[in-house]
């Protein structure tokens, strides 16, 4: 167990230093240098030959990369051009809205689609399996700055549409970032309790007389709850990506919103570190499934 | 863990209940299993009759739209729909329903450009990885792995943020978020089928590798590729109305996101310049996510329900 | 006809299929009757319809199974009209069933002994404690060492043949009336087998139920049945007592089965096999279903569909010409 969790975070070092050096090599090859972003064009050409020479900007790339991996570690990911503030400081005061904003819309997506993924499997092929199916699908199909848009004109006067200064301002960006996960746990819920309903050990149950209720809670949810873990991991990810856009339209000041500025104002740090940052959860986060799903399942826990 | 999975399948098929169903079942084939999908499945028929529709929507967009997508008329700015202007008009009095039907052209050439530059660029790597195997398996692997960490959507973002915004870069974004993930399959299926006796069979007796790949693997790859192909063109449509509607696409591309993005500003007073366009995409995602569903049950005999 | 456990009355189950609007009929016409205390086996090759009878009349059949007509009498009751509600009492409590394959048969991620106690907390009335006590003594009594420690192990700490014990303690676990076992011992190794084997025989003995053997294996029918029933293509094609099927059986399917068990033949014997494969349910013969396969067939067999008759002693066969008459079907000449 121990293990297989050390083996397990040892394999990340690897993407971790790739993930960077992707962003990195991308970021720093980008035309536009970034004194002139910095300083528009107002400056003598003595004030940014030293400034690049303080900003390191004419050093090789290879040691440019080690140094920020270097500073990253120690929790230093630059500064912001635009806003001249450090970005791990930017970052701290953001990632609160966008941890909440994220944790929300999970939880609504676990009460809202692991039951109704249930209830379509137990009922399959009924009227309430085929519509709750048709209308997570749509769900899914919609794209989510549409469905905020939609929403945030409804409710206008109704609910707060913007910023996050209480709680009632999560509740409309919750359901938008929340409702197409939904729809994708109720489907994968749905399928993997139907494949695991045709298992033997099922039919060993109803030949024991339990009924069909506890033959589910008991014998099949645990089955087909194992593999949906895998897919919280994934969340994290389809999470994140959509609260770029919620946090945008809603007026968020999250970690999504600094990271469309960072690119509105070609803020090259910013956009680096927010990017990284996430890439970052999201490999956290399929770590802890993984652990999670070992856990678990007893099949993998003894290995 | 997948394996603990497969192995529980594998048994279970071996030993089903009812043993008697592989007489009355015989293999029918992927192409009659796909026909009969149409026949079983109506929401994957749906699917793909829209996409027949906006594909001629696309095709003959002039002869449908009346009028020039373009032409700016400022004495009528934000008129609600009408018969004169179906889906009333914009800011700028263009006509939003020939926005609409130009933009499918847009909408459906990123739906489909990335997907399939993606589906060649996945299937080649992932053959590699998987029958190269060691050094070269290891790499591109990793590569994946770091791709698949990022939220696709900032990965996305950085591209056009370092390439610039245009159309042609937006393609390179999305081939290059999507990639990934086919890779893997395609790896999966490869290293399972390399075990497979007539590979072996053929190894033995001396066919080249290069053409058991493309005699034998690829062919198998074949249907899952199908699939994922159908499944990632919506998932492009949708990044790219994403980004565009964030203001990262390529602002001279009239595609249905940015006709969103643009009509944002007025959503309260006139909703039709966001609810025409953002229909569009609800509509050809959903067909698109419909007609993959079905492909998918049809050919996946695990997630068969 | 009173000391009969269990009596299945012309059984008809039949298959939907996806895409098909006919359904294959995997049963058709069966007729058997299990006396109390005895052990009959069900024999017939894959497919022949042998377990989706016992799933029928317990009820268990999966989603696109059908029972069509037909009627299973268990103490003056038809299992095939009860009640969900009522059929559940019955199920695990007075019949009991082991499967073919206790490894997907066991839940994997719930301990073994939790399994067993699952039946006795249900109809037993047990508390959590009772419960355990009395399930580490049912699988102390199966067999399985050191039972109070096995009793938190999950269905792959151990191996098939514990397993098979697991199942069958399950199964024992409120004494039955009546245990149907679907092939217990298939997928086990030759010596797992006759301990199993060995192991019901005891328990059968003690507690003097009945037992309904099905199973592809002669040699298992030959170890442990009194009587049996050959099935072929979803109809009972023999029946009688083990004895007089083994010295003179009268089905040429039978014969046919019983020619191709192994055994210590002179050098150089090829082994006997029965030529072709069972129909396809949705294409049967119209005469006797197993005049394609058969040696002896003629033309009366080929278009006239045999009954199920008795030729001496209560020993039925379905054939126009069984075998130790030497008639060759009547009037057609094959």
């Amino acid at each position: 167990m121990g293990k297989y969790i050390t083996k397990r975070v040892l394999v990340t070092i690897p993407v971790l230093l790739g993930i960077i050096l992707l962003i990195f090599y991308m970021l720093n090859v980008v035309p536009g240098d970034p004194v002139t972003v910095m300083m528009k064009e107002h400056l003598k050409e003595d004030v940014i030959e030293n400034l690049r020479r303080t900003m390191h900007l004419d050093d090789p790339f290879f040691l440019r990369y080690l140094r920020y991996v270097w500073d990253a570690l120690r929790g230093d990911l630059g500064v912001s051009w635009k806003l001249n503030r450090s970005v791990t400081a930017l970052i701290a005061t953001a990632f609160p809205y966008t941890l909440r904003l994220a944790v929300a819309a999970a939880l609504f997506s676990w009460i809202m689609g692991i039951p109704v993924g249930i209830l379509s499997a137990v009922k399959k092929n009924s009227l309430m399996d085929h519509l709750s199916m048709g209308l997570s699908l749509f769900g899914v199909s919609m794209p989510v700055f549409w469905v905020a848009l939609i929403l945030q004109n409804t409710f206008k006067g109704v609910l707060p549409v913007s910023g996050a200064n209480s709680w009632q301002c999560y509740i409309l960006p919750t359901v938008v970032l929340g409702w197409s996960s939904a729809g994708r746990i109720a489907r994968l819920t749905r399928s993997n309790l139907l494949e695991v309903m045709r298992n033997d050990y099922i039919r060993t149950a109803r030949s024991k007389g339990l009924s069909p209720l506890r033959v589910i809670s008991r014998h099949a949810l645990k089955n087909a709850l194992i593999p949906v873990i895998t897919v919280m991991a994934i969340q994290i990810s389809s999470l994140l990506s959509g609260a770029v856009i919620t946090e945008s339209v809603f007026a968020i000041p999250g970690v999504g919103s600094l990271a469309v500025s960072a690119i509105n104002n070609r803020d090259m740090p910013l956009l680096q570190g927010t990017v990284i940052f996430t890439a970052v959860l999201i490999i956290a986060g399929n770590l802890v499934a993984d652990v999670l799903y070992s856990v678990i399942d007893p099949r993998i826990r003894v290995e | 863990m997948k394996r603990t999975q497969k192995d529980l399948y594998t048994d279970q098929l071996s030993h089903r209940i009812l043993d008697a169903e592989a007489e009355i079942q015989p293999d029918a084939g992927i192409a009659h299993s796909i026909v009969n999908m149409f026949r079983v499945n109506r929401a994957a028929l749906l699917g793909l009759i829209l996409i027949l529709l906006i594909l001629l929507l696309a095709l003959f967009a002039p002869l449908v739209a009346r009028c020039d997508p373009d032409a700016i008329d400022l004495v009528n700015l934000r008129k609600p729909p009408s018969a004169a202007h179906w889906f009333g008009t914009d800011d700028l009095g263009r006509d939003v329903f020939a926005r609409v039907a130009y933009g499918s052209r847009i909408s459906l050439m990123i739906g489909f450009v990335p997907s399939a530059i993606s589906l060649v660029l996945g299937t080649a790597l992932g053959l590699m990885a998987g029958f190269l195997g060691r050094r070269v398996d290891a790499l591109i692997m990793r590569l994946a792995d770091v791709v698949l960490a990022f939220p696709s959507l900032l990965l996305a973002m950085v591209v056009m943020y370092t390439l610039g915004s245009s159309i042609l870069n937006m393609f390179i974004a999305l081939s290059i978020i999507n990639w990934a993930g086919t890779a893997r399959v395609v790896r999966a299926q490869t290293l399972s089928l390399k075990e497979k006796e007539f590979v072996e069979a053929a190894r033995s007796m001396g066919v080249s590798r290069w053409k058991i790949v493309f005699r034998h693997i690829l062919p198998n790859c074949l249907p899952n590729l199908i699939v994922l192909f159908t499944l990632d063109i919506p998932g492009a449509i949708m990044w790219e109305s994403s980004m565009s509607f964030l203001g990262v696409g390529d602002p001279n591309a009239a595609s249905w996101g940015l006709m969103v993005s643009q009509g944002k500003s007025y959503a309260y007073m006139c909703p039709w310049l966001i609810l025409a366009p953002g229909l569009a995409i609800l509509i050809t995602v959903m067909a698109f996510n419909f007609l993959g569903d079905g492909l998918r049950d049809a050919i996946d005999p695990y997630m068969k329900t | 006809m009173q000391d009969n456990i269990l009596e299945i009355h012309n059984l008809v189950t039949s298959f939907a299929s996806d895409g098909r609007k006919d359904r294959a009929i995997a049963v058709n016409g069966v007729d058997i009757a299990i006396p109390k205390g005895s052990t009959v086996g069900l024999v017939g090759e894959s497919g022949c319809g042998k377990s989706v009878t016992s799933l029928s009349a317990m009820g268990l059949l999966p989603d696109n199974g059908r029972v069509e007509s037909g009627e299973a009498i268990f103490c003056g009751r038809d299992l095939l009209k009860l009640p969900d509600r009522e059929l559940r009492k019955i199920r695990g409590n007075r019949i009991s069933m082991i499967f073919q394959e206790p490894m997907t048969s066991l839940n994997p991620v719930i301990p073994v002994g939790k399994q067993v106690s699952e039946a006795l907390r249900l109809h037993g009335g047990m508390d959590k404690e009772t419960a355990k006590r009395k399930s580490i003594e049912i699988l102390e009594r199966v067999g399985v060492p050191e039972a109070r420690r096995r009793y938190d192990n999950y269905p792959h700490q151990l191996s098939g043949g514990l397993r098979q014990r697991v199942m069958i303690g399950m199964a024992m676990a409120l004494k039955p009336d009546l245990l149907i076992a679907d092939e217990p011992t298939t997928a086990l190794d030759v010596s797992i087998e006759a301990q199993i084997l060995r192991l019901m025989r005891t328990l059968q003995r003690e507690s003097g139920m009945s037992i309904l053997m099905i199973t592809h294996n002669l040699g298992v029918v030959a170890e442990i049945c009194d009587e049996v029933y050959v099935m072929y293509a979803g109809e009972v094609v023999e029946h009688a007592d083990v004895y007089a099927l083994f010295r003179d059986c009268a089905h040429p399917y039978t014969r046919g089965l019983i020619a191709s068990l192994p055994r210590m033949t002179p050098k150089g014997q090829r082994l006997y096999t029965i030529r072709g494969t069972v129909p396809n349910l949705r294409a049967m013969p119209a005469g006797c279903r197993f005049a394609p396969r058969c040696e002896r067939a003629c033309k009366r067999c080929w278009e006239e569909k045999p009954l199920l008759q008795d030729i001496g002693n209560g020993h039925l066969c379905r054939c126009h010409a069984p075998v130790g008459t030497n008639g060759n079907g009547g009037e057609g000449n094959g």
